[in-house]
């Protein structure tokens, strides 16, 4: 027994056990600089967000608190815009609005596009012929006139935009979770589970989502970076957030392209913002992909360690049932 | 390898180069040669660039709004027109006016147009006399063909925009169109019969309607086409690309003369072509005109500061008639609007000086409502530091004051309201400044703003819940009563007041004596102003800036009433000084 135990554990070694999401980002410290950097952004948007009645220095609507067009100094960081505002303090509420409607797309589009992803692509037949037709016309219509119809139908406002964005990403986005859950359905896993009469909803929730979720993670940060973009484009072609909420997209059409030459200040410092912000998303999108994604690792990888860790567990376990026969037996 | 990577970065360094030295130098100006001196002289030819901020929304005024049609002084006539010779008419005019502002309606200003001349007994007036001109042809397009213009295309057209449902007299005016009688009693005599009372209205609209001839109109149903588009004026509608431009070719019969200055007595228009750009983004219009591709622009002060630095622009500055204002739903009943405490602490918590002194550049008017203090309307017009104290004190700046009226009419805490507004530049920046002083006494104002045919669509119906940002009708009408009395979408606050409608009455029964109708109007003033049915904003001056070989221009925006685009025919554009700029 001692040596059918010490067996399994030279065959897995006593490995270090962590919870999946340490393991991810100690492996995305490691493995991924720019994915951290990315993350580092992200973290730091998130909570310039939240707290942003607290970090900036003056509401976003005071007016005329310094020179009207004025550069940076002391007092303003990053100047004025052309109604004397602060416009540090106007990036810094904008981060919110980028914040607040980044999350809420992602959310909406994450769980839209698993709902039908994970529905077509578990129940397939004719209802998934059917939807993804729909879909397939869904995404010919060009995405930005397809917003800007909507908006002009609902009006503009960040509610509008946020319901707006999350549907379109999430019906485009739902073909990606459709095609990993088509990819599992082929598993042995999976043949078991329902051979064993395991019902539907059992099957989805504990055999297709987990197994679908790294994609799922991916998508979500992807769309957050995508719909930062688009929130800013709307606004700056003037269907997006009203004034005078900022936004980094209104920021740009309004003052910053107005006042180009003569206070380029003013286009700067939002659209670096906004690139900052959208490139760290990325770069955490696509770190994620590749830490989640086994085949892109060498080695026994992070499955491969947990099978280990697993098997090891199984092997104790089966050793202590042997030495109890065997002490029992005697 | 080393060497070849060395040469493919320095290649992609040239190019770029090349490529950023071709974007910046294309957006310059051409190379200045010699500059040719602008001649006095007028020259035949050339083609007028002018903008417009939206795509044209119509072709005939019987079935659009007359002021939203500017397209059509371009390829039809009025009644009577302003007359060019009582502005500076490049220099060689009286100067009695400048035609700066929009809604310039002195009758001592006008001019015939298919009219020679207007008739009305002082005493009785209740027939007014059209003596139509002779020799006034029709483009030569079907169904007119060129044919001569009548007394009963003129009867015609006036008869529609009285019958019409669309027509904007009728709109505007219902009380004439029940009453009004038109008739030709021969080829070039109209004979008008009115109410005595409504005299001035009616000339008012001897100006405000286009004139159309039966034939083409009983054939098409209607002129909102342009492809059948048929007018007397001094241009032809050649090309409309929706959203693009708008091409306009002279009419080689046109009927008018120039009337004053060295070209006296040449036939008009001058011009070869005029093709007007629908740039609705600034910038746009901006760059565009900073290239030379426009050759006129009108802005603001604000705007007006990047072209104050161009040294070859021409320019002029003036008080704007337009006056825009805050217009509230004090005719609902439980509106806090209805409590004249509720609307005196908006206008306390207004700082109109600020706004003029930061937004403005200093330069403006901060009262400007009913009216503008504008040239040629002086004696209509009360200024601030006439104003009794307390209605002086209503429009300076005392936020304490304005918490204690809201607190006695039952606001204490604010209240949260809505205004609408068009998605531009200049409503949303003011509004944004009046959002945050308003904060400060607890009023929470919403911002929502409408693309421009939704806005304008409300504004015509007056359709608004709480407050509501639009414009008013210009200083030429201030003896209609229209921005205070009346169903007429200028008076957006609903407004039925007796000591208002009172003085409508009392203004419309003296036109036109405008000695007695200023005077009217001058006392009503201040009543107005203490019972805050609107907010007015104050209002900075306006720029007009155009290129030196625009001749013949001094910086006019409205010959007449509302008459944009009118001056267009007696423009010359000299091409050698423009080439000359490397334009």
């Amino acid at each position: 027994m001692v040596g059918m135990e010490a067996e399994a554990s030279r065959v897995a070694g006593r490995p270090r056990v962590h919870s999946f999401w340490v393991d991810v980002l100690v492996r995305l410290v490691k493995e991924k600089p720019l994915g951290t950097v990315g993350g580092v952004i992200v973290l730091i948007l998130l909570i310039v967000g939240v707290f942003a009645n607290w970090l900036a220095p003056y509401g976003y609507n005071d007016i005329f608190v310094g020179p009207r067009l004025s550069g940076p100094s002391a007092e303003h960081l990053l100047g004025c815009d052309h109604l004397g505002r602060d416009l540090l303090s106007r990036i810094i509420y904008g981060a919110r609005v980028s914040v607040v409607v980044g999350l809420s797309v992602s959310v909406i589009a994450a769980v839209l596009s698993t709902f039908i992803g994970v529905v077509c692509g578990y129940i397939g037949g004719k209802l998934d012929l059917v939807v993804q037709r729909f879909v397939d016309g869904w995404l010919c219509i060009p995405p930005l006139f397809l917003i800007l119809t909507l908006i002009a139908v609902t009006g503009p406002g960040i509610l509008q935009v946020i319901v707006v964005l999350g549907v379109l990403y999430g019906i485009g986005r739902s073909r990606i979770v459709r095609g990993a859950v088509m990819g599992i359905r082929s598993n042995t896993y999976f043949e078991a589970s329902r051979a064993i009469g395991c019902s539907p909803g059992r099957v989805l929730l504990k055999h297709v989502l987990p197994n679908v979720m790294a994609p799922i993670i991916v998508l979500f940060t992807i769309t957050m970076g995508a719909a930062i973009l688009a929130e800013a484009t709307i606004s700056f072609l003037g269907f997006g957030i009203p004034a005078p909420t900022p936004s980094w997209g209104g920021m740009l059409s309004e003052a910053g392209r107005r006042y180009m030459l003569m206070a380029p200040h003013l286009a700067v410092w939002p659209g670096l913002f906004l690139a900052l912000v959208v490139y760290g998303i990325n770069m955490l999108g696509d770190a994620l992909r590749d830490v989640l994604d086994p085949r892109l690792r060498g080695g026994l990888g992070r499955y491969g360690r947990q099978k280990a860790a697993r098997e090891w567990r199984i092997g104790r376990r089966v050793m202590r049932w042997v030495g109890k026969h065997e002490a029992v037996n005697k | 390898m080393r060497g070849q990577r060395t040469l493919r970065v320095v290649m992609c360094f040239v190019v770029v180069a090349v490529a950023a030295g071709l974007i910046v130098g294309g957006g310059c100006g051409g190379p200045a040669g010699e500059t040719v001196t602008p001649g006095e002289e007028p020259v035949y030819g050339g083609t007028l660039n002018l903008f417009y901020t939206s795509d044209l929304i119509g072709f005939d005024d019987a079935v659009r709004t007359h002021h939203l049609l500017r397209n059509l002084r371009l390829t039809h006539d009025l009644v009577w027109e302003g007359d060019w010779t009582k502005g500076n008419a490049g220099g060689y005019g009286s100067g009695e006016t400048g035609w700066f502002i929009s809604g310039d309606n002195r009758l001592d200003l006008k001019a015939g147009g298919v009219v020679e001349e207007v008739e009305w007994d002082l005493a009785d007036k209740s027939t007014v006399t059209l003596h139509v001109r002779q020799g006034i042809h029709w483009h030569d397009k079907p169904p007119t063909n060129g044919r001569e213009l009548t007394a009963d295309d003129v009867a015609f057209s006036m008869e529609r925009q009285y019958t019409l449902d669309t027509g904007y007299q009728k709109l505007s005016y219902p009380w004439i169109a029940e009453t009004i009688e038109i008739s030709a009693i021969d080829d070039y005599t109209v004979v008008i019969e009115i109410q005595p009372d409504h005299i001035g209205d009616l000339l008012g609209a001897l100006d405000f309607m286009h004139i159309y001839p039966r034939d083409a109109v009983e054939e098409f149903g209607d002129m909102n086409d342009w492809q059948t588009c048929v007018g007397s004026g001094p241009f032809i509608l050649e090309d409309y690309v929706p959203g693009s431009t708008v091409t306009f070719t002279r009419f080689d019969n046109y009927w008018g003369e120039n009337p004053v200055g060295p070209g006296e007595g040449d036939q008009l228009p001058y011009l070869d072509e005029v093709v007007v750009h629908i740039i609705p983004d600034e910038s746009t219009q901006d760059a565009n005109f900073r290239t030379g591709k426009l050759d006129i622009m009108f802005c603001d002060w604000e705007r007006a500061q990047q072209f104050l630095t161009m040294a070859d622009l021409e320019h002029a500055s003036y008080q704007s008639d337009t006056g825009y204002l805050i217009s509230m739903r004090q005719d609902v009943e439980g509106s806090p609007f209805a409590d004249v405490r509720v609307r005196q602490a908006l206008a306390l918590a207004t700082d109109n000086q600020k706004i003029l002194d930061e937004y403005f550049g200093g330069e403006g008017a901060v009262l400007t409502w009913p009216i503008s203090p504008v040239r040629g309307y002086e004696e209509a017009y009360v200024r601030l530091e006439e104003l009794p104290e307390e209605v002086q004190e209503l429009y300076e700046y005392h936020p304490e004051k304005a918490r204690q009226l809201l607190q006695q009419a039952g606001y204490a805490d604010g209240f949260t309201a809505t205004i609408v507004c068009q998605n531009t530049r200049s409503h949303i920046d003011v509004l944004s400044i009046i959002a945050s002083m308003w904060e400060e006494v607890g009023i929470d104002l919403v911002i929502d703003a409408k693309d421009y045919a939704t806005y304008q669509t409300l504004a015509g119906k007056r359709s608004y819940d709480d407050l509501f940002y639009g414009s008013r009708s210009g200083a030429g009408g201030y003896y209609k009563a229209r921005n205070f009395s009346g169903t007429a979408y200028y008076n957006t606050s609903y407004i039925d007041d007796p000591v208002c409608n009172q003085a409508r009455e009392d203004m419309a029964a003296a036109y036109p004596d405008e000695v007695e109708t200023t005077r009217i109007h001058r006392e009503l003033m201040p009543y107005l102003l203490e019972q805050c049915y609107t907010i007015p904003i104050p209002q900075g001056y306006e720029y007009v800036f155009w290129w030196p070989w625009v001749g013949n221009y001094s910086g006019e925006v409205s010959v007449g009433y509302y008459d944009w685009w009118g001056y267009s025919k007696y423009l010359w554009i000299d091409q050698d000084l423009k080439e000359s700029m490397g334009y």
